[in-house]
């Protein structure tokens, strides 16, 4: 329907619009089920106790979330951190001068990180934590490379590596991308003959063409959940993880959007309404519109 | 263009019908914007309930607590007061607080719930100034049994905030809802629930 | 008792006087057809806009933009409706406006005697395209910040005065709350007010010279022995029910969105405009709003950043020259020749290109598209100038026909 309506007013396809962003792996879905409140209310619970130490979610309200996620007053209160109250907003408990002395920036608020980055951007971020001893906190992440944070569900999920298989891919990259900027060089190199600047070029676009086949390479090892390999076992089993991480997000997704089911309720029964007051237009066109055709 | 033939009361009929639907509409679609008036959640959040100790308040004490932009009073009574609202029982003008000023668990002669302690909205009910204390007898006229006087229109209250007869004010201060919880000693403004 | 109140008021007041000119004896064209909607449907959304826009306004706060717009989508009862109902609104006004501009080059509805209804028009949609700009800067995400920055920066491109305009128009040495605070004031009364006063305007114009219609026959040429056009009929009631079926499939089209997909996929909200505005951080890929696309690609088509916004003006300027640059006397489309056929249906093509090149990133192949679209944009101007030495017209009939 979103399509067809997209198609009929503007003409133009609805995936132009793909993010700037590159494709990183993993790459899953998540789907989250906004209906579910047993996975919402795990979902909050998980991210008072792992995030809310240094994330706020500045725009919520714990009287909101508990009212939404079907929580009494005395579960709701469970969620309140020191001396809130049901009607404040979820505040970090992290002061965040200190936050900026310790992570470099304050970290972000995630009342709506989840209709900026997309559920399915976070669901495969909060997996793809690995080990990393060059960084900070000694973790890295393919979704995101680079991170500043620490892998704060490392107690559930445990430490992971890198698999062989993806290593040995990525290795395949980085080397074919190595050895085509020294290409580069002698096609640009002017004193280069002719026949080594076109075997150079040959020599390009077939490492160009093992890259892309690498690449393809990392999405089927994604698919294939092979990603990582789990060198330091956490409290959950990796199906255990998927699930938790799934509930975060679910709850994440509630924040960003609080009213998306509501929001389709209304928009059903406006519809059905409109849908009765077109039938009587229509009829009253018509007997209008009888004078007009028998002139 | 004729008007011969046409079938008036099916036509009437859909005019009918289709202003009454739309009407149904136009009276749905009022609905978010009456709504968003409302107070919203921010505020309710600072509208919550108030909680306010009072084992350490002393007798015949007064202080004062905000509760959505209001000032209300907390008053611990001693005897000597207490007596003062059965002598005020004369001039008072609504001494039974027949008028809709109070919580149900408040209307009774010293409009508390524990005579010891009065909780009240202190704005004045002529015309929104604050009332002031005079608690001694005598010691805003002589022959005053002590209550509230507001310096704005001289309206007079005694010390169950019961309005005197024959001043500007013509209702007694509002009694907000209120909690009185003995276990913990506090006095929870803006909750409902009596003693 | 309403007889008797009625003559009272149009002693005092010309009310059954402006009822009939306007609607019960306004004779419009007996043969509108489905492109004759839009006009109806612009008012709707009009009054639409100022509605949510007022109440939008009891909430907003420019001092704190982006946590009063969250206010009013969370903790204002119901106010995500009003706000969902007011962005969706904006986007629809440009689908509603851009059909309604169609209508008229497809049955000439500029030509004589018309001329003035098509520039109050065209006054309306600049007006619209500077209300909706400066809105879109109010809820201060990311996109609001920099799509702003880029729009203002065109100024500074202006030889000589640019950069101090630029600073003038901001109030301040970057993008800051000083600007968003004028950019409020006149998005919320200075442009509205302007606009409401074009809108009536262009109906007064409209109404003194009658409607066009898909044959682009005058119907005044012919009357009856009353004065009433032979193919005119009452606006009301006949075209009031009508446009009422018109309204109801539009609020069902409109209402789906607002209340299933709001954002429509990042074309009405764009994902970066959850995020506050940061003036350190860049998004990755800044894309105005899609309204403004057509006009933002033909400003990158030209490399010179001074002449790309003279470009993507003239753009605009070439549109109120319309009732002049085509000379053809036949209206409609359906009497106009082939090549006038051609010419739009290629019009059409490439404004809808430059609108989908402008939402993505620049690649050569792209920019050389956009540049030759931004060039049969103008040639399409030109070409209906010369138009009438080649073009072979049908014969227009004397009245109006029956679709």
């Amino acid at each position: 329907m979103k399509k067809l309506i997209s198609a009929i007013l503007f003409l133009l396809p609805v995936t132009a619009f793909a993010a700037g962003g590159e494709v990183t792996y993993p790459n899953d879905k998540v789907n989250v089920n906004y209906g579910d409140k047993a996975s919402l209310q795990n979902g909050a619970k998980l991210f008072v106790n792992y995030c809310q130490g240094c994330h706020s979610m500045e725009y919520v309200r714990y009287s909101r979330v508990a009212q939404d996620l079907d929580l009494s007053e005395e579960e709701a209160q469970l969620l309140i951190l020191g001396e809130g109250k049901l009607g404040d907003t979820m505040d970090k408990s992290m002061d965040p001068d200190l936050a900026k002395k310790w992570f470099g920036v304050n970290p972000l608020d995630l009342s709506m990180v989840a209709r900026v980055r997309g559920n399915d951007w976070v669901y495969n971020y909060l997996r793809a934590f690995y080990i990393d001893k060059s960084r900070p906190f000694d973790v890295n992440n393919t979704v995101f490379p680079g991170v500043g944070m620490p892998h704060i569900l490392a107690d559930l999920q445990g430490l992971q590596m890198k698999s062989d298989e993806l290593l040995a891919v990525e290795e395949i990259i980085s080397s074919g991308k190595a050895r085509i900027d020294e290409l580069k060089a002698t096609v640009k190199d002017k004193e280069a003959s002719a026949g080594a600047v076109e075997k150079a070029q040959e020599a390009i676009a077939k490492l160009e063409n093992e890259i892309h086949e690498a690449e393809q390479e990392i999405a089927e090892i994604s698919r294939q959940g092979k990603m990582f390999t789990i060198v330091e076992e956490g409290s959950m089993t990796p199906e255990e993880y998927d699930h938790a991480v799934r509930d975060l997000v679910a709850f994440m997704a509630y924040t960003a959007n609080p009213v998306k089911l509501k929001s389709k309720e209304i928009g059903l029964w406006s519809l059905l309404f409109l849908l009765i007051l077109l039938v009587l237009a229509y009829f009253l066109k018509k007997e209008f519109w009888k004078d007009i055709k028998k002139k | 263009m004729s008007n011969q033939g046409v079938n008036k009361g099916r036509r009437n009929l859909l005019i009918g019908a289709t202003s009454a639907v739309g009407a149904v509409g136009v009276i749905g679609a009022a609905v978010p914007f009456v709504r968003s008036w409302a107070p919203s959640a921010k505020a309710q959040s600072a509208g919550a309930p108030v909680e306010q100790e009072y084992s350490k308040l002393e007798v015949g004490q007064q202080i004062t607590v905000e509760w959505r932009g209001k000032p209300v009073w907390i008053i611990r009574r001693d005897k000597k007061m207490l007596n003062s609202i059965s002598k005020s029982e004369e001039i008072v003008a609504d001494p039974n607080s027949e008028a809709d000023q109070q919580p149900e668990y408040c209307k009774n002669e010293y409009r508390s719930i524990d005579p010891e302690f009065f909780v009240a909205v202190g704005i004045c009910t002529h015309l929104g100034c604050s009332p002031k204390l005079f608690a001694e007898p005598g010691s805003l006229e002589n022959e005053w049994l002590g209550g509230f006087y507001c310096p704005c229109h001289g309206s007079k209250f005694d010390l169950a905030g019961r309005v005197y007869a024959g001043v500007p004010a013509n209702a007694n201060l509002e009694i907000p809802p209120y909690t009185l919880d003995t276990t913990n000693k506090v006095i929870v403004v803006g909750e409902d629930g009596g003693a | 008792m309403f007889k008797s109140f009625m003559t009272w008021l149009d002693a005092r007041f010309p009310a059954t006087k402006v009822w009939n000119e306007h609607l019960a004896e306004y004779y419009a064209p007996k043969n509108f057809n489905f492109w004759y909607f839009f006009g109806s449907l612009a008012l709707l959304v009009l009054v639409n806009q100022l509605l949510t826009g007022i109440w939008l306004t009891m909430f907003y706060s420019p001092s704190d933009p982006f946590a009063s717009v969250e206010y009013i989508m969370r903790d204002v009862d119901m106010g995500w409706i009003i706000r969902y109902l007011h962005s969706t609104g904006a986007s629809a006004f440009f689908v509603v406006v851009y059909l309604h501009m169609f209508r008229g080059i497809l049955y000439g509805s500029y030509k004589k005697p018309r001329e003035l209804v098509w520039i109050f028009g065209m006054i309306i949609f600049v007006l619209l395209m500077a209300e909706a700009f400066m809105g879109y800067l109010l809820p201060w995400g990311q996109m609001s910040f920099w799509g702003a920055q880029v729009i203002i920066n065109l100024f500074g491109t202006i030889p000589v005065v640019g950069p101090d305009l630029v600073e003038w128009i901001r109030g301040d040495f970057t993008l800051s709350l000083a600007s968003l605070n004028r950019f409020f004031a006149l998005h919320v009364v200075a442009v509205p007010l302007a606009l409401v006063a074009m809108v009536f305007l262009h109906i007064v114009a409209l109404h003194k010279v009658g409607s066009n219609n898909p044959d682009g026959v005058e119907i005044k040429d012919k009357k009856d022995e009353n004065g009433i056009p032979l193919d005119g009929i009452p606006f009301h009631p006949y075209y009031t029910v009508k446009d009422i079926v018109g309204v109801v499939v539009f609020l069902m089209i409109f209402l789906s969105i607002v209340f299933f997909a709001p954002d429509f996929g990042g074309y009405f909200l764009e994902k970066p405009n959850f995020e506050p505005a940061n003036p350190l951080k860049t998004p990755p890929h800044i894309a105005p709003v899609w309204y403004f696309t057509p006009f933002y690609t033909m400003l990158r088509a030209v490399p010179h950043p001074f002449l790309g916004f003279l470009v993507m003006a003239l753009a605009i300027v070439i549109l109120f020259l319309l009732p002049w640059l085509d000379r053809q006397k036949v209206k409609s489309i359906r009497y106009r020749g082939r090549s006038f056929k051609i010419l739009l249906a290629l019009f059409v093509v490439s404004f809808v290109i430059l609108g989908y090149l402008g939402v993505v990133p620049v690649t050569p192949a792209k920019a050389l598209l956009g540049r030759i679209c931004t060039a049969y944009y103008f040639f399409f101007f030109i070409a209906l100038w010369f138009l009438p030495k080649f073009e072979k017209t049908k014969p227009v009939p004397e009245r109006v026909t029956d679709k």
